[in-house]
């Protein structure tokens, strides 16, 4: 039997799929039983959704023009 | 209870699903094609840069050389990963090379130094002597709709605390979870193995939870 505590060491792996199936057999046991578990995971879950949505800053408009002109460039040269 | 999560669509995105098309524009020149791709991959280049290199300014040259290299080279490109995977690899092994040479450097390895110490996901004291939770986690649902959790707010501190991340676990979480590149791919990019791969990403998920946990004040 897995200690809530052990599941929160797991719980990463879990998520990704990563574990054998008897160690994720034994996690799915465990949050059935377990509501603070599967809260944890929904926390965790939560978490990584966040991270896919973290704002992304543009570069500075002196890089494109910069890379453009020699995105141009290049394709000329080779066209 | 475990809510089904949608991936929330981005317009910043590239999805890879279309990356046979994108490539296929880029190597014809397209050059809205070529903004679109700096636009996307930019900021976490610069970010993964960090992780090699001290300063700001110097993480942003190596990505403009990064980008250089991907105008040069993108004829060459053999297509023995994706498209997303050599650029972030350029990336990689250019700050790594700049950082080997700056004396203010990072130290980056992949499982020594901080980030690589066992440290546990939950603080101890929150279990009892069997493991158990005696002070377990609140629902997040119970702070408010999902939209007001990924407030501006939140996101600006979630995104301090990845910049807090010790730089092992910064560089897998950011290729990861906000770039969504497979592990097999980061290990490539990084050279690191699986298994520290999973580690630090187990980490640096952890301490991010925490953080939250904290920020939302509801424990
Ligand atoms: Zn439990």
């Amino acid at each position: 039997m897995l200690s809530c505590r052990e599941i929160t060491e797991l719980a990463s792996d879990y998520l990704e799929g990563e574990l054998p199936l008897g160690k994720r057999l034994f996690i799915r046991v465990h949050l059935w039983m377990c509501t603070h578990c599967q809260t944890y995971l929904a926390q965790l879950r939560k978490v990584i959704e966040l991270l896919r949505r973290v704002p992304k800053e543009p570069p500075k408009e002196e890089l494109l023009e910069i890379l453009l002109p020699e995105f141009r460039r290049k394709h000329r040269g080779q066209a | 209870m475990v809510s089904q999560m949608k991936r929330s669509p981005s317009a910043q995105d590239v999805p890879d699903e279309n990356e046979p098309d994108l490539l296929a524009r880029l190597l014809d020149g397209d050059e809205a094609a070529f903004r679109d791709l700096v636009l996307s991959y930019h900021n976490s280049l610069v970010r993964l840069a960090m992780t090699f290199v001290a300063e700001r300014a110097v993480a942003e040259e190596v990505v403009q050389e990064t980008w250089l290299g991907v105008v040069h080279g993108l004829r060459d490109f053999q297509r023995r990963s994706s498209l997303k995977t050599w650029i972030f690899r350029i990336l990689a092994n250019r700050a790594r090379t700049r950082g080997k040479r700056e004396a203010r450097s990072i130290p980056f390895s992949s499982l020594q130094g901080p980030g690589s110490q066992y440290e546990p996901a939950v603080d101890p004291s929150r279990f009892d002597a069997r493991g158990m939770w005696t002070d377990p986690p609140r629902s997040w649902s119970d702070v408010g709709p999902d939209e007001l959790l990924a407030r501006r707010e939140t996101m600006g501190m979630l995104q301090r605390e990845i910049e807090k991340l010790p730089p092992n676990q910064r560089a897998v979480v950011i290729l990861h979870d906000v770039e969504g590149i497979p592990s097999a791919e980061i290990c490539n990019i990084l050279e690191i193995n699986e298994t520290n791969q999973r580690v630090l990403l187990h980490r640096a998920r952890a301490k991010l939870r925490r953080a939250l946990e904290q920020h939302l004040g509801n424990r």
